[in-house]
C-alpha cells in the first residue's frame, strides 16, 4: 500500500465514528426519572441526580453531579421552585446551553399539570411556602400520566426520528396508569383523616380521597413549637387521626414525640423508591398506599 | 377412458371449485383482517385520547379552580426571582456583634451592629451573559463590592469580567455570610488585610468532567489596589493568578476536593520592578447523610513572597487553617478552627509564630436565617490580626462573636 493510501487510511481511522446516539436526559428526582426511562425506553439514557431518600428540597449541590447534565439533550425537573435551592448551581457549571430554562432541553413537569396550592400575596411569614404552587406532583398516578405525554411530545421535538416511539411508550402508561388508579380508587372510600409532616402529599391525598387535616411543621420548613405540638397531639386524639404520614428525611425527634404522646402510629411515606421504569413508578404508589391502607 | 376422463373433469370441477372457494373464503379472510387492522388503529386511536380525555372529565372541577390557580401562578412568577422585566434582588443583613479582651487592657464590645449589609442584583443579560452585582453598606459606607459579567463562551469556558472576589485559596471567593464562622480566619487577614482579597480584572474557567470528578481550571489578570499583599499605599497594581481545583465523589455521600493556585505581580513597593507571588493549596472533604447529618474537615495554605527591592529582603508569611465541622441536623451545627500564621524575620532568619483556635454554635432557624456564637483565642498575634482585634503585636487576646444572619429576597443557592 502506498504512502499516501496508508496515510487517508490513517485519517479516516482518526476521525471519530458517527453513530446514532441515546438521547441524554438527566431527571432531577427519582420518580421523574422512572417516568422519563418509560417514556424514553431503549431510545434514551436517563441519569437521576437525587438520591433515594433525600429531601428535594436540598439535594447538596455537588459540581460532580454537573457532569450528566453538561451532556444531557434534556432536563426534565418538577418546577415550581422545588430544586430552586440546588438545580440552578449545577445548571451553571454544566455550561450546557441546551438544557437552562426555557430552551429546548429545559422541561418542568409542573408546566403541563394543574397545580394545587398556588397563593397570591405570599411572604416569608408563611414559611417556606411556594408561591407557584405544590410541586410534589408526581405523587399523583393522572398526573404522572399527563406529564408523561407531554414529556414524549418533547422528545419527540429533540429526536424526531423516534417520535412515535416515545408517544407510544406515553400513551401505553398513561392508559395503564387511568386502570390502576381506578382500582386503587376503590380501597379508599371513607378514609380517616391523616396528618404529614409536610405538605408533600397534596395531590396523592386530593387523587384518593384522604383527608388530611393538619402538619407537624406549623408552617413549611419551620421547625414545631411546642404549643403547636401541644394543640396538634390534641387534635390528632380529637379527631381520630389514624396515620403520621412523614417523609423518610423527616423522621426525627419531633415526629416521634407526636406518635407517642398521641398514639398514633408513624408511618415513613417515601416520595421515592428504588426500581426503574414503569414498574418501579407504580411500585412508588402501590406502596404508598398499601402504607396508608394499613397493610 | 370415458371413466378416466369424467373423473377427471368431477376432480377438477371439485379442485376448481374448491379453489374458488378457498379463494372467495381467502378473500373473505382478507377482508375481515383488513377490518381487524382498521378497527385496531381506531382503537389505538382513541386509547392515545382517552387518558387525555379522562383526565379532563376527571379534572373537571380542578380544571375550573386551575384556571385561577394559573393566574395565581402566573402573578406569583412575575413576583419571584428573577424574569424578562426584573433581576433577582436580595439583601442579606450580616448583625455582628463581638467582645474583644486582649493584652494591655484592651477592651472592645459592640452588640448585633448591622456590621454589613449586601444588595444583590442578578439577571441574564441575554442568553449569552449574566450580570451579579453585589453593593455592600459597611462602615458608613456603601461601595461596589462585586459587580461582574459572566459571559458563556463556547467550549464551556466562562468568561467573568469587572470587579470580582478573586479565587485564591478556599473562602476568599465566598460572600461571608456563607461562611460558617463569624470571623475571618487569621491567617487570611495576615496575607491580605481584614478585607477580602478583591480584584478588576478578567478571569476564565473551565470545568472539565473526568469520571466521577470535575477539574476546574481558572486563570485570570487583574488589577489590584489591596495593601497588604501588594502597594501598601493602595496604588492599583496588575497581577495575573493561575488555579485548579478537583472535585472527586467518594460514594453517594461524600465529596473530596483538592486544590491549588498562583498570584502573581507587581507590587509597586520598590522602583526595580518588585514583584508578590502567592501560592498555595487547599483541600476539604465532606460527608452528608439523608437526614442532613455529617461532618467536614478542610484546610487551606498560603505562602506570600513580597519583594521590598534591591537589596532588601524579601517578606515571607504563611497563612493556613483547618476548620472541621459537624452537622447534627439542618439546623444545629458545630465547629472548631486552628488558624496558624508566621512571618519570616530576616534579623534572626527566623519566623514569627501566631495561632488561634476557635470553637463555635450555629443554628441554622431556617434557610433565610442564623445564628453563630464564636469563641476565638489569638496567641502572639501578627500585625494585620492585631490591628484587626485592637492589640499590640505580638499579644493575646480572646474574642467572642454572636452574628445573626438574615436574607429577604430570592437568594441564589450558596456554593458547595
Amino acid at each position: 500500500m502506498t504512502f499516501l493510501k496508508r496515510s487517508i487510511l490513517v485519517l479516516l481511522l482518526l476521525f471519530p465514528v458517527i453513530s446514532h446516539a441515546e438521547l441524554q436526559i438527566v431527571a432531577t428526582l427519582p420518580a421523574l426519572g422512572q417516568i422519563a426511562e418509560t417514556v424514553a425506553g431503549e431510545d434514551g439514557e436517563v441519569k437521576v441526580l437525587a438520591r433515594v431518600g433525600q429531601d428535594p428540597h436540598f439535594v447538596p449541590p455537588k459540581p460532580t453531579l454537573a457532569r450528566h447534565l453538561a451532556r444531557a439533550d434534556l432536563l426534565f425537573s418538577a418546577g415550581l421552585a422545588l430544586e430552586s435551592g440546588w438545580l440552578p448551581s449545577l445548571i451553571e457549571v454544566a455550561r450546557n446551553q441546551t438544557i437552562r430554562p426555557g430552551a429546548s432541553g429545559y422541561f418542568e413537569g409542573a408546566s403541563v399539570i394543574d397545580v394545587l396550592g398556588a397563593k397570591a400575596g405570599v411572604d416569608r411569614s408563611m414559611g417556606d411556602v411556594h408561591p407557584e404552587g405544590n410541586p410534589h406532583w408526581w405523587l399523583d398516578p393522572i398526573r404522572g400520566s399527563q406529564v408523561a405525554i407531554a414529556l414524549a411530545d418533547r422528545l419527540a421535538t429533540i429526536d424526531p426520528a423516534n417520535g412515535d416511539n416515545y408517544r407510544q411508550r406515553a400513551a401505553a402508561f398513561a392508559s395503564r396508569l387511568h386502570e390502576m388508579t381506578a382500582a386503587w380508587k376503590s380501597r379508599f372510600s371513607n378514609a380517616s383523616p391523616v396528618v404529614s409532616y409536610h405538605e408533600s402529599y397534596r395531590y396523592f391525598s386530593e387523587r384518593f380521597a384522604i383527608p388530611v387535616i393538619g402538619f407537624i411543621e406549623p408552617k413549611p420548613g419551620v421547625e414545631a413549637s411546642p404549643a403547636h405540638l401541644d394543640s396538634l397531639v390534641s387534635r390528632v386524639k380529637a379527631e381520630g387521626v389514624r396515620q403520621l404520614w412523614v417523609e423518610p428525611y423527616h423522621v426525627g425527634r419531633v415526629a416521634k414525640r407526636i406518635a407517642q404522646l398521641s398514639g398514633a402510629p408513624l408511618i415513613p411515606m417515601p416520595d421515592a423508591n428504588e426500581g426503574h421504569g414503569s414498574e418501579g413508578y407504580i411500585q412508588l404508589i402501590d406502596m404508598l398506599l398499601q402504607k396508608a391502607s394499613g397493610d | 377412458m370415458k371413466h378416466a376422463l369424467k373423473r377427471a373433469v368431477f376432480a377438477a370441477a371439485i379442485l376448481v371449485s374448491s379453489n374458488a372457494y378457498a379463494a372467495s373464503e381467502l378473500e373473505a379472510l382478507k377482508n375481515q383482517v383488513q377490518q381487524l387492522m382498521d378497527r385496531i388503529e381506531q382503537l389505538e386511536t382513541t386509547n392515545k385520547e382517552a387518558p387525555v380525555a379522562a383526565s379532563q372529565a376527571e379534572n373537571t372541577e380542578e380544571a375550573a379552580a386551575s384556571a385561577s390557580s394559573n393566574e395565581v401562578r402566573k402573578s406569583a412568577r412575575t413576583a419571584t426571582a428573577e424574569n424578562s422585566g426584573n433581576p433577582s434582588i436580595s439583601v442579606i443583613g450580616n448583625f455582628t456583634g463581638q467582645r474583644i479582651r486582649g493584652d494591655g487592657g484592651v477592651r472592645s464590645s459592640s452588640f448585633l451592629p448591622l456590621s454589613e449589609a449586601e444588595f444583590i442584583f442578578g439577571a441574564n443579560i441575554d442568553s449569552h451573559a449574566r450580570l451579579d452585582v453585589t453593593v455592600t453598606a459597611a462602615n458608613g459606607g456603601m461601595a461596589v463590592e462585586e459587580g461582574f459579567i459572566t459571559a458563556y463562551l463556547p467550549w464551556g469556558v466562562n468568561l467573568r469580567a469587572g470587579r470580582k472576589f478573586l479565587p485564591v485559596g478556599r473562602v476568599n471567593e465566598m460572600h461571608p455570610h456563607v461562611l460558617i464562622y463569624a470571623d475571618r480566619p487569621n491567617g487570611l487577614v495576615n496575607l491580605f488585610g481584614p478585607e477580602i482579597f478583591i480584584g478588576d480584572g478578567v478571569l476564565l474557567d473551565k470545568p472539565i468532567f473526568i469520571g466521577d470528578s470535575v477539574q476546574t481550571l481558572t486563570s485570570g489578570f487583574f488589577s489590584t489596589e489591596n495593601d497588604v499583599a501588594f502597594d501598601p499605599t493602595g496604588s492599583a497594581q496588575y497581577a495575573a493568578l493561575a488555579r485548579w481545583t478537583g472535585l472527586w465523589d467518594i460514594g453517594d455521600s461524600a465529596t473530596f476536593e483538592l486544590g491549588a493556585n498562583y498570584v502573581q505581580g507587581k507590587n509597586g513597593i520598590a522602583t526595580t520592578g518588585s514583584m508578590t507571588r502567592i501560592g498555595g493549596g487547599h483541600f476539604a472533604i465532606k460527608h452528608q447523610n439523608l437526614a442532613h447529618a455529617g461532618f467536614s474537615l478542610e484546610g487551606e495554605w498560603l505562602r506570600r513572597w513580597q519583594e521590598q527591592g534591591t537589596g532588601v529582603s524579601t517578606a515571607i508569611n504563611d497563612g493556613s487553617y483547618l476548620l472541621a465541622t459537624v452537622s447534627l441536623n439542618r439546623n444545629w451545627h458545630l465547629f472548631s478552627r486552628f488558624d496558624y500564621s508566621r512571618e519570616y524575620v530576616p534579623a534572626t532568619a527566623g519566623w514569627l509564630k501566631e495561632s488561634a483556635i476557635s470553637a463555635g454554635l450555629v443554628w441554622t432557624f431556617s434557610e433565610f436565617q442564623s445564628f453563630t456564637l464564636q469563641y476565638k483565642h489569638t496567641r502572639n498575634a501578627l500585625a494585620e490580626v492585631a490591628g484587626d482585634l485592637g492589640i499590640a503585636a505580638g499579644g493575646n487576646a480572646n474574642a467572642w462573636y454572636l452574628r445573626w444572619v438574615v436574607a429577604i429576597g430570592p437568594h441564589g443557592a450558596h456554593p458547595y
